[in-house]
């Protein structure tokens, strides 16, 4: 099972590079941006952009979202930086709906940011996106986000610093490829680039197994398999861990924070109940049956499942 | 047989206990040990803090058709076995309980086994090679230079292609058998035990472990009593009295299980894998906690090694590991397994390869399964390994809680 180029798994390896602290030599994962003093500030947090400045991009006819949640935002608090990462996977152009997403994330200043995450000395906090793409869309990627940052500078937005990083992959594993704007300090490993941050082309462990905001859950072979795989053993941990009972319940809640760690802190409600329809429930039946099998008595009432041992 | 009834305090028991090991003691001096005699043996085991309270809460957990549990003191009570006078059961720290007990080795280790493997509840103390390395190389070198050591290494190749075969399973006991010499069948693995002062063998047992891996594969360890002989200490949780005192043995094994405690806490503490949300100043911001572990091998496995190692272990839920999962292939010679450990069935995170196994512990899954993965893998599988905390060698953990640093 080779890896599958999917947001998914472009957030799962950027996280695991700010994540792990393990040495690249043991554990065959580089993390770069843990090396050079990021850590993980949040994902998917909201971003607002000021009220003055939407009011500008009002007025000058710019198609700009109101806030936006980029995947992974961190924080280096010796260099006062705040890095916002978004897994693209591939290039948009300057024209697309995606564009009106990334207007806000350059359209806010670290200042902004911080000020709006309620950090600390928020004038001394400057900011960078970088925009993931697969190794050919890089180029493509750094010429709209230009076009995008040129269009609001011209307006008088402050934008932040920009660039985009080209995930690549070799016989000898997975490699960063930064591109940044002249003078802009993007690579957290400075001159060294392309950076080898994988040692093989071999499937990583995920340590989130669905992207909520990917337009296509299935499309990551891999998630999908440890999604069921993680709900099947969170199912099992929870029938086991109670087993000295004779009968007992177990919520639908129950089970997704056993298989996923930060399901209870997603707020997209009805994402996240289109997903139990589309892929949990029916799963969830799947391994009722199972059960049946064992001589242990399922019934579902209410998204909660009511076992007798 | 002695008759464990008629005491009444943990004190009268400690006093039985002393003599008693003073008597087995002088038997073995003057070569008259009675053959239904056994010497103290301690069984230092694991469960969930919630049980350790108070004796009554521990006597819910293991009492049942066999086992009968008479409190004697709110921390202490006596053990029968079926019908058999075991021993006694003693809280000992918040996560661990000792059961002492004066049977011989064959029978007692198979109740202790039974119930172990019967009950989710309790978990094994598990003294990896690594962790035993350290107490000889932390403390035992440094402070008891002109005693008597005596060490067991035992490595079998339980995952060599062809070998597995449930009918002739090696002993798989918590130690080898102190009443009886079992023979290890050829080819199998290795199996060595040097009993030598410590001073002639501080500068030479390090050289063994360069030249021949398996030496890392450290079983038992004696540590030397205060006065005479000493306790043996056994990767799997069971402590061999051979001084002449019991209360020197349950002073060492206190400490031991201090250490021990301290360094399962802290790994937790660092590793225990989770969301972490901070609602402050009305923005929601969600985070990942802990690191990974890593076990990464000297020399990378052999292909047919690993794959009958994760068919055995995951797909046959092999009772030494106590994990269970259905592995995914990702690769020729890699795999992940989102599974869980029969330890209080909580998830475990692997992605096992050739050269290293990453290992992802979800909160609240019990750091004692990181000692027994080791301990077993450095038994079975590869002896000789580093294992990172994150960035922090496990090994450096242990001496620094031998030192009192943690």
């Amino acid at each position: 099972m080779i890896q599958s180029d999917t947001p998914l798994f472009q957030l799962n390896l950027f996280l695991w590079l700010v994540w792990s602290n393990t040495p690249y030599e043991i554990s065959g994962i580089r993390p770069i941006f843990r090396e050079a003093g990021f850590e993980l500030y949040s994902i998917g947090p909201r971003i607002q952009l000021t009220q003055a400045k939407r009011i500008l991009a009002g007025q000058n006819e710019i198609k700009i979202n109101n806030s936006a949640r980029p995947d992974i935002l961190m924080h280096n608090s010796l260099q006062k930086l705040l890095l916002t990462l978004e897994c693209k996977l591939r290039s948009f152009g300057y024209q697309s709906s995606t564009s009106q997403q990334a207007r806000v994330l350059l359209g806010c200043t670290g200042e902004e940011i911080a000020s709006y995450l309620g950090i600390k000395n928020s004038k001394d906090w400057i900011s960078q996106i970088i925009y993931a793409v697969t190794g050919e869309d890089s180029n493509r990627m750094s010429e709209s986000l230009e076009e995008i940052s040129e269009e609001l500078v011209n307006i008088g937005i402050e934008t932040s610093k920009f660039g985009t990083v080209g995930v690549v992959r070799q016989d000898d594993g997975i490699y960063l490829e930064f591109l940044s704007n002249e003078g802009d300090f993007i690579n957290p490993q400075e001159d060294e680039s392309p950076i080898q941050v994988l040692n093989t082309n071999a499937q990583f462990l995920y340590l989130i197994p669905l992207d909520l905001s990917a337009n296509d859950w299935f499309e990551d072979g891999y998630g999908k398999r440890t999604l069921k795989e993680r709900l099947r053993v969170s199912i099992a941990g929870l029938v086991l861990r109670n087993s000295s009972s004779t009968n007992f319940s177990i919520s639908e809640d129950e089970i997704m924070r056993e298989a996923i760690e930060v399901w209870d802190f997603w707020q997209e409600y009805d994402t996240k109940k289109g997903l139990l329809g589309l892929l949990v429930r029916p799963y969830l039946r799947k391994i009722v049956d199972e059960l049946g099998k064992l001589h242990i008595q399922v019934e579902i009432d209410k998204n909660i499942l009511i076992l007798q041992m | 047989m002695s008759s464990l009834d008629t005491i009444e305090t943990k004190e009268q028991a400690f006093n039985f206990l002393d003599r008693y090991a003073y008597n087995r003691s002088e038997e073995i001096s003057s070569f008259r040990i009675k053959d239904d005699a056994g010497l103290i043996k301690s069984f230092m085991l694991e469960t969930e803090t919630e049980y350790t309270q108070d004796i009554n809460l521990l006597q819910n957990v293991l009492q049942d058709d066999n086992w009968t549990i008479t409190p004697i003191e709110n921390d202490f009570a006596r053990v029968d076995i079926a019908g058999l006078e075991f021993g006694f059961v003693e809280i000992m720290s918040s996560r661990h309980f000792v059961v002492h007990s004066i049977l011989k080795s064959k029978i007692s280790e198979k109740h202790i086994n039974n119930k172990v493997r019967s009950n989710s509840l309790i978990d094994f103390v598990w003294l990896s090679g690594i962790f035993l390395n350290q107490v000889w190389e932390g403390v035992i070198k440094g402070q008891y230079e002109d005693r008597f050591v005596k060490f067991k290494f035992n490595h079998i190749d339980k995952f060599d292609y062809g070998y597995w075969d449930d009918t002739n399973t090696i002993d798989d006991n918590l130690s080898e058998n102190d009443d009886e010499t079992k023979r290890l069948e050829e080819g199998k693995g290795s199996s060595f035990e040097i009993g030598t002062y410590v001073f002639k063998i501080q500068q030479k047992l390090q050289q063994l472990q360069d030249i021949f891996p398996d030496f890392y594969s450290m079983m038992m360890l004696r540590i030397p009593d205060e006065e005479r002989g000493g306790n043996d200490f056994w990767s799997g949780g069971k402590v061999t009295n051979r001084s002449q005192n019991f209360r020197g043995l349950r002073s060492q094994i206190s400490w031991v299980l201090d250490v021990y405690q301290k360094v399962t806490e802290y790994i937790e503490k660092k590793v225990w894998f989770g969301a972490n949300v901070n609602d402050e100043n009305n923005v929601q911001r969600i985070s990942l906690t802990g690191f990974p572990i890593v076990f990464k091998f000297d020399t990378a496995l052999e292909l047919p090694v690993f794959q009958n190692f994760v068919s055995q272990v995951f797909e046959n839920s092999n009772k030494d590991f106590g994990l269970w999962g259905n592995p995914i292939q990702v690769s020729n010679s890699r795999f992940h397994v989102y599974g869980l450990d029969s330890h209080l069935w909580q998830k475990i995170y692997l992605d096992l390869s050739l050269e290293k196994f990453i290992l992802i512990l979800p909160q609240g899954t019990c750091g004692n399964t990181v000692h027994r993965f080791l301990s077993n893998i450095q038994r079975f599988l590869h002896p000789k390994l580093a294992v990172y905390v994150g960035d922090e060698l496990y090994d450096k953990i242990i001496i620094n809680a031998l030192l009192g640093k943690i």
